[in-house]
């Protein structure tokens, strides 16, 4: 309520209290994953391929590990700490081209189909309807049977999902955007449909778009790292959150922090995402 | 009128999977190579097969005779295990029934007393904490929350088996992997549809004649409520077929899901393309039920389509 109280003299400033605290532990956590993952090649970690043997299965700090390896050893002696913060990495990367990829090819379809209408607007309709009703995982288990499984098909299956959320929404607004006043002026002022689009009607639409990136963006991690642990995305020598956890899978028994580290990063990820998402969809719901 | 269109669309799906799963098929080559595995059988043999499946002549005539042994089940060998592809499926079937069906008992019992709660003390402490679980329970990836109960069932505890089927305890964890997870979902669906209902003008006047809350809410508020469900059916049992893939992997749970994923890792495309029928039929079925349950239930949809 204080945000609402307080008016004009505090409003421009950034005031930490007018955000609620899960906002802000969860864009801390997201803040500190992205540094990580940035400052990774100056930072002074034990290379994640690098094989210790004396510390192997060595477990984390506080459950009787050493500060050398804080978050423990697997079964080689690899630092799990830097087998991480390369995993987060990859996951952090692919997400982040698949939700960018999906963005653009649903947005251009969506506008695409509210210009021309008509059968083409018809045919996207049904295709969006029909990805929409088919689990994707399905989807895209199928693709990796039939095309085999390499690095390139699995950042196109992951840019392939959820373009039809996007296109839905940006079909929707195209739409209703074609009604406005300013569209109108001006097509009547002889202004190119592509320039309408480009320069005006995509960033009335983009804080949409945004917000549905922020969804789609934990769902692409679970996709990425469902497949990847299941042993059908990214294979070794790469390592992503999915296939740490798939590898630490075999250790419960002997060391069970394996598998913990990587799944806890991959829930406090997606979770932090949807934190920040739901906050943001309802302040961009509220203006 | 209706039901007829309806299965006419339903029919219509149906096909362009089937023709999608063709395509696909001869898009990697052979499908008789895909069928039979050709290390197994001789030049002759496979010649043999393609004329007893009719896999010769022009790409169309070969796309008819495929459909026609799909109507007749016929989608050969899995490489795997060597046994017809469609009864190498249809016998895991039974399993996975037994897991979607608990895990479904699991997230109503859990799903509709948490969103009723939720809505009817809507911005209240108890609402705020069950929103904050869903958003955690959604958040959390089901082979995390799988394997987080093997470390503390199994690892730590010793009560409950990690891997396998066949007695109660190796249900539990499966079952609360999938119940949990889908209930995370289904509160928040149970939620908004109760708040929808509670400003439905019967459940004011309801009110107004002096009626108990807990008659208003039995009475009024759940019918209502129900419609907006029925529809997310669909969805659901879509996120459960999704999510037991990963789930049976990680139990080594002997149903469809870990069918799919043993498939696809060992490439046996004649046990792939029974599975993504199955799948689709039964998405296109419940897709079916619902909208004619939805028309039976709201009579006003049904008299809106004729018109």
């Amino acid at each position: 309520m204080s945000a609402v109280v307080s008016t004009t003299a505090t409003k421009k400033r950034f005031d930490l209290s007018r955000y609620p605290v899960a906002v802000l532990v969860s864009a801390l956590w997201l803040v500190s994953c992205l540094s990580l993952v940035i400052l990774l090649p100056i930072l002074p970690l034990p290379k994640e391929t690098a094989i210790d043997l004396v510390a192997r299965l060595s477990p984390p700090v506080g459950f009787g590990g050493e500060w050398n390896h804080w978050l423990g050893t697997d079964d080689l002696g690899r630092d799990i700490f830097s087998r991480l913060a390369a995993s987060l990495r990859t996951s952090l990367v692919l997400a982040l081209g698949a939700t960018v990829i999906s963005a653009i090819i649903g947005t251009t379809i969506g506008i695409l189909a509210a210009h021309f209408g008509g059968w083409v607007d018809q045919l996207v309709v049904a295709a969006v309807d029909a990805q929409a009703s088919v689990p994707f995982i399905i989807i895209s288990l199928t693709l990796t049977a039939f095309f085999g499984n390499n690095l390139f098909l699995f950042i196109f299956i992951l840019g392939l999902f959820g373009w039809e959320r996007f296109a839905r929404l940006s079909r929707a607004m195209t739409m209703a955007s074609r009604g406005h006043g300013y569209v109108l002026a001006m097509n009547t002022l002889g202004f190119s449909w592509r320039r309408i689009y480009l320069r005006h009607v995509l960033p009335n639409i983009a804080s949409t778009l945004l917000v549905t990136a922020t969804i789609n963006f934990p769902e692409v991690i679970l996709l990425e790292t469902s497949l990847s642990f299941l042993g059908l995305g990214i294979q070794p020598p790469m390592s992503s959150l999915g296939n740490m956890l798939g590898f630490g899978r075999s250790y419960l028994l002997t060391g069970w922090w394996i598998a913990a580290v990587p799944g806890l990063a991959i829930f406090l990820c997606t979770l932090s995402v949807s934190i920040v998402g739901d906050w943001a969809r309802g302040v961009i719901g509220r203006t | 009128m209706m039901l007829l269109s309806r299965l006419l669309r339903a029919a219509i799906s149906l096909l362009v999977i089937v023709t999608l799963v063709f395509v696909a098929l001869r898009a990697t080559g052979d499908p008789i190579l895909a069928m039979f595995n050709p290390d197994d059988y001789t030049k002759e043999a496979l010649d043999a097969f393609r004329r007893q499946y009719g896999y010769t002549g022009t790409i169309f005539e070969q796309y008819l005779s495929y459909i026609a042994n799909v109507v007749q089940g016929h989608f050969g060998v899995s490489s795997m295990s060597s046994r017809d592809a469609l009864s190498v499926v249809l016998e895991r079937v039974p399993a996975t029934l037994q897991l979607v069906g608990w895990s479904a008992l699991i997230m109503f019992s859990v799903g509709i007393p948490l969103g009723s709660i939720a809505a009817l003390n809507a911005g209240g402490r108890l609402d705020r904490l069950v929103m904050a679980g869903s958003t955690a329970g959604f958040a959390l990836p089901n082979f995390v929350l799988g394997l987080a109960l093997i470390l503390l069932f199994s690892v730590f505890l010793h009560w409950l088996p990690s891997n396998g089927s066949g007695t109660w305890q190796h249900l539990v964890m499966p079952v609360l992997t999938i119940g949990l997870a889908k209930a995370a979902i289904f509160t928040r669906f149970v939620r908004s549809a109760v708040l929808d209902a509670l400003k439905l003008s019967c459940v004011t006047s309801a009110r107004a004649r002096g009626l108990e809350e807990s008659q208003i809410f039995v009475r009024h508020v759940i019918p209502n409520a129900m419609l907006p469900l029925v529809t997310i059916a669909p969805l659901l049992v879509g996120a459960m077929v999704s999510a037991g893939s990963v789930v049976e992997s990680v139990f080594g749970w002997p149903g469809i899901g870990r069918l799919i994923v043993d498939s696809v890792a060992q490439r046996d495309l004649a046990v792939l393309q029974v599975i993504i029928m199955l799948v689709a039929a039964l998405m296109i079925l419940t897709n079916l039920i619902v909208d004619l349950a939805y028309s039976r239930l709201d009579p006003r949809t049904a008299l809106a389509r004729s018109h």
